[in-house]
């Protein structure tokens, strides 16, 4: 590269800069995402609460049947281990990102998981 | 850019000058940080949208917290606190301030910043992208009129 190139290479260059606000944003390719629960594939395993290392997922027991699936994202490092162990492919990587809130509360996702045999 | 220009209006309507922000490191691992001095850079710029960091707390409306309360910064953290102006917001950035996260069992932490001071938007993430950055920061401006008593 010749000192023509570099003085003309921002000349050239693009805008860089990214639309959000409004625009969607798409992130990295490296980047493992945010993990979601897809509760109808869910078996209710239990591999994730045991392998998530902030304990940012439990699962609460209401009851003999009741059962509440909680994915705490104020806890959660975002470090996949969840989506790695689940045996059912029920967690995935999304792209959310918009996940911040007002209250600490609601932070906190939860889905009532199934009877034990139905999943 | 219809919500970048709502954003601006709002920011300078009520503020009557740019969204300034004073970031407080209460014991981070510099992972938030980093994202945070993402922000100015080209990609992200967010002083298109009229908000900038300042080097004071009596210079900022916005004070944003970035990892674990330590004992060692609690003090500091209240009088920083104390030292802004009103109207004034504090959001908590990355799990830490959040909720505590992987350093709060230590002996050298407080815990999160809720605490120790009244945080008014949460952004959970480890660390958290700088486009939910700006959207917590989106939603911090939009609760700048709410009564103090009404927030969390």
């Amino acid at each position: 590269m010749n000192l023509l190139d570099l003085i003309l290479r921002p000349l050239r260059m693009r805008r860089v800069t990214t639309g959000y606000p409004p625009e969607a944003d798409i992130p990295d390719r490296g980047r493992r995402g945010t993990p979601v629960l897809s509760p109808a594939r869910c078996d209710d395993e239990g591999a994730c609460v045991d392998v998530c290392p902030t304990s940012a997922i439990q699962v609460i027991e209401r009851g003999e049947t009741k059962r509440t699936w909680k994915l705490d994202y104020g806890a959660c490092i975002f470090c996949g281990a969840c989506i790695e162990s689940c045996p059912n492919q029920a967690i995935t990587a999304s792209n959310a990102f918009e996940l911040a809130s007002p209250h600490r509360e609601g932070l906190v996702t939860s889905f009532e998981l199934g009877g034990t045999n139905n999943g | 850019m219809d919500e970048a220009r709502a954003l601006q209006r709002t920011i300078s309507g009520k503020l009557r000058r740019s969204l300034h922000i004073r970031h407080l490191d209460s014991g981070s691992c510099n992972g938030c940080d980093w994202e945070l001095a993402a922000l100015l850079n080209p990609v992200y710029d967010i002083q298109r949208l009229g908000i900038d960091f300042v080097a004071s707390p009596r210079h900022a409306d916005l004070l944003l917290v970035t990892g674990v309360m330590t004992r060692n910064l609690q003090q500091a953290a209240q009088l920083t606190y104390e030292a802004m102006p009103e109207p004034r917001l504090v959001v908590a950035v990355g799990a830490c301030a959040v909720g505590g996260g992987v350093f709060s069992k230590t002996y050298a932490a407080v815990g999160a910043a809720e605490p120790v001071l009244p945080v008014d938007v949460f952004i959970p993430g480890c660390p958290p992208r700088p486009e939910a950055i700006i959207h917590g920061l989106l939603m911090a401006m939009g609760r700048i009129d709410a009564p103090r008593d009404s927030r969390p």
